[in-house]
């Protein structure tokens, strides 16, 4: 799983999905694109997702470079999509998609 | 953490089997469909790409509609002044564009490794990154 994010709430979901056993990487939004490509992961988290935040571009920037990846996009914005995940996070629901 | 590869190639179907073909070699890729694009790529990682695969003719941005341009020759001077090994797979005799040969031969001259490899009459991924291969192989 790899969890793109510039802000503190990525290393803290990063240590609390970990301890939970499962492998991750973190990434700042700037490198996402290179560590899409060389980490293959099988999900991939964009924090900071939302109206002028640093994640609005992750989605479009990774885009091209992604294939068959579950990817979620987390913010604290209203937004209806079905891979949108509204902060504050259940982290029960959230690990669920993962284990899917 | 896997070898990455940024395939410059503006055709859906191209995109397919340049995808496939580098999933089989067992690189990561990046994939641009622009020139614009593809510079951002090369100037965000270009200390971290393993090599590039570059089609010739393809729009600088995404919004272009000419899509006979050699554009790709801008990605070869990139490649090589960053000293990244570059393979072109074009298929650059339906362009009607014979002179981008002998840029490419010229450009070539200015590599560590001999010559930038190819392709004329057809696009071959596979070839191509069999081609960059060998050429990261004498690099290391």
């Amino acid at each position: 799983m790899l969890i793109i994010s510039d802000s503190v709430f990525g290393k803290v979901l990063a240590a609390i999905i970990e301890k939970d056993g499962f492998d991750v990487i973190l990434s700042s939004h700037e490198d996402s694109v290179f560590a899409v490509a060389s980490e293959n992961p099988s999900h991939i988290f964009i924090c900071e997702c939302g109206k002028c935040e640093a994640g609005e571009k992750t989605p479009i920037n990774i885009g091209m470079s992604v294939s068959g990846q579950t990817i979620y996009r987390c913010g604290f914005s209203d937004d209806n999509g079905g891979d949108y995940l509204k902060l504050p996070l259940n982290l029960d629901n959230l690990k669920s998609k993962i284990k899917k | 953490m896997k070898k990455v590869i940024l395939v410059v190639e503006d055709k859906e179907e191209e995109q397919i089997l340049a995808r496939k073909a580098v999933a089989d070699s067992g690189h990561g890729i990046i994939l641009c469909a622009n020139l614009f694009d593809a510079k951002s790529m090369i100037g965000s990682y270009s200390s971290k790409l393993s090599g590039i695969v570059a089609d010739l003719h393809f729009p600088e941005r995404s919004q272009d509609t000419n899509l006979n341009k050699p554009a790709g020759l801008a990605i070869l001077t990139l490649a090589v002044s960053e000293n990244i090994p570059v393979v072109v797979c074009s298929d650059m005799d339906n362009h009607q564009s014979d002179y981008v040969k002998d840029v490419i031969r010229y450009l070539g001259k200015h590599t560590s490794y001999g010559g930038i490899p190819f392709s004329v009459d057809r696009k071959d991924w596979l070839q191509s990154v069999k081609q960059l291969n060998a050429i990261m192989a004498k690099g290391e």
